[in-house]
């Protein structure tokens, strides 16, 4: 026994040292996060921070109370036009959502991986489609202005080809995640493509389809209340012109009804997806 | 033997009652259904969609034909002035971005609900993080150039403003994903709450931060480029002037541009999100 206690203190005594309490890294995660710092510090520059005196720092703090005082009591002079405004964002909205769906339904089918009729098909839709989703809303606002006129209809047709690079995208790879078995077993009955994506893939991937369109709609109100930024109807005039003239009072009612109007929502796409989408 | 020829009887599939090809709706969702297209149509027509007349319907080819062919080719003649504006964008990108990353993670704190030292901070945190969501980047970029004027800087405030909103909110939930048991054990050895946070909490979430992260300078990126629309810096200042002109060859040149950034961004995004995350 005491022997066996004695080489029990030994083994202790000799155990190696505790391991650091940061651990070392590699050599090139070392360089790697220098050079990262290094980018950070030369975009500083970039970034419009190395011009800018200590005042200007300093007056920042100052100019926002300015502004936040300056934005209360929020003023109701023009309630009634901004009111229309929110109303027609929502409307804008909505209808660039609804009329989106359709056709990124049909686009979805060209262009996910199982259902395209030809991969050069599939290719084409593809990169169409990343055309649609990567190029800003505003833009394409600017380039629906160009082509039917300032107003809120330029605006919805810009929102109609954001859905439309948004929900294709979801709802091909949603279309690419159904179970392959339904469809072919109807297709082995003698079914018609389409009549074998219409009863058996859209049927599987309607929960994920609604959850994207929800998606969408949230997206397309936020965009849509800053299109009118470049004339394409919306909230969006009402804010710029109220900011630029430095009213803020009327700046600070539209701020708190876009608020409200995005806040609600999303807490209705919420509740659908609560109400509709938690028991499947 | 007389029971089991029962089922075997063919005749019998006469009488078998095939389900309803479609449920019967209940009264709600019929109420639902038709409330949502009466909103629909006010809506299609509050947007003047429905006031276009079929002459106007039948002219829009032709003005999309025009408007390309006014596009085409891009002019080169931008091409000198679209790396700066590039690389001015990517680093109002990322100063931004890290910045608001770094704001993001004491957010977080207060707005994680295990980790709140008390119920005002929570909300005062929480209302901050929404504030920051739901006003619009635009609007904040129109703030920012009226408070610090035109130029990168009110970009990356606003970039600055974009990332604490969606980053905050994220870290908060990261925050409160984290299994309380190293966190108790540790204040059971008498480690004080922020000792606890950046030895337990952080740590564990960084994972989740980590992505946060890739994703907030993912999106920074795609609202950077139309902030110079409105003065904020970036390769949108260069789209603004041909497009108040009509010079859209020049437009053309700018809107590729972006594109290719966007792409490629997203691209290099994924790329490194699957390297980091496996």
């Amino acid at each position: 026994m005491a022997t066996n206690t004695a080489h029990t203190v030994s083994v202790r005594l000799s155990a190696p040292p505790p391991p650091g309490r940061l651990g070392s890294i590699p050599l090139w995660q070392y360089m790697l996060l220098l050079a990262g710092a290094a980018l950070f510090l030369v975009s500083l520059e970039g970034a419009g921070l190395s011009g800018v005196s200590r005042e200007t720092l300093l007056r920042l703090p100052q100019q926002v109370f300015y502004i936040g005082q300056q934005m209360f009591p929020p003023s109701l002079d023009r309630l009634m036009t901004v009111v229309t405004a929110i109303v027609q964002t929502l409307e804008m909205a909505l209808t660039g959502c609804l009329i989106g769906i359709p056709i990124s339904l049909a686009v979805a089918i060209l262009c996910s991986r199982n259902l395209s009729p030809h991969p050069l098909v599939y290719l084409v839709s593809r990169a169409v489609v990343t055309l649609l989703r990567t190029t800003p809303s505003l833009i394409w606002a600017i380039l629906m202005i160009a082509t039917v006129g300032l107003g809120p209809r330029a605006g919805t047709l810009a929102l109609v080809i954001a859905s439309i690079g948004f929900c294709a995208r979801f709802y091909a790879e949603a279309m690419e995640e159904t179970d392959p078995g339904p469809r072919e077993a109807l297709t082995a009955i003698g079914a018609g493509k389409i009549s074998a994506i219409f009863c058996a893939v859209l049927p599987a991937a309607i929960p994920a389809l609604i959850n994207t369109t929800l998606f969408n709609l949230e997206h397309t109100t936020r965009s849509s209340a800053v299109l009118g930024i470049v004339g394409a109807g919306g909230i969006g005039i009402e804010l710029l012109v109220s900011l630029r003239t430095f009213r803020y009072d009327e700046a600070a009612t539209i701020l708190i009804l876009v608020f409200f109007l995005v806040m609600g929502v999303e807490q209705g796409c919420a509740w659908v997806r609560r109400r509709f989408l938690m028991n499947s | 033997m007389a029971e089991s020829r029962k089922f075997t009887t063919f005749p019998a599939s006469a009488s078998i009652q095939v389900p309803p090809r479609f449920k019967r709706p209940t009264a709600i969702h019929t109420a639902l259904v038709l409330g949502t297209i009466m909103v629909s149509i006010h809506a299609f027509h509050g947007t003047e969609l429905g006031t276009m007349t079929v002459i106007e319907l039948l002219e829009m080819p032709g003005n999309i034909g025009r408007l390309l062919g006014e596009m085409f080719p891009p002019s080169l003649a931008t091409l000198p002035k679209i790396w700066p504006a590039v690389l001015q964008t990517l680093q109002m990108c990322l100063v931004g971005t890290v910045l608001g990353i770094a704001c993001s993670i004491p957010l977080g704190f207060f707005a994680a609900k295990n980790l709140t030292p008390g119920r005002l901070p929570y909300f005062l945190s929480r209302s901050l993080l929404s504030l920051c969501r739901t006003i619009p980047d635009m609007v904040w970029a129109i703030l920012f150039v009226i408070i610090v004027g035109l130029g990168p800087l009110a970009g990356m405030l606003t970039l600055l403003m974009d990332t604490l909103g969606f980053a905050g909110r994220f870290f908060a939930e990261a925050f409160e994903e984290v299994e309380t048991e190293p966190h108790e054990a540790l204040a059971s050895i008498g480690a004080t709450a922020s000792g606890s946070f950046f030895s337990v909490t952080l740590p564990s979430a960084m994972p989740t931060c980590i992505n946060t992260s890739l994703f907030s300078l993912e999106r920074a990126v795609q609202s950077s480029v139309v902030l110079g629309l409105v003065g904020a810096g970036g390769i949108g200042m260069l789209l603004e002037e041909p497009m108040t002109w009509h010079q859209y060859q020049q437009a053309t040149t700018v809107i590729i541009t972006i594109f290719i950034l966007l792409v490629a961004v997203e691209q290099a995004s994924a790329l490194l999100r699957k390297h980091v995350l496996n």
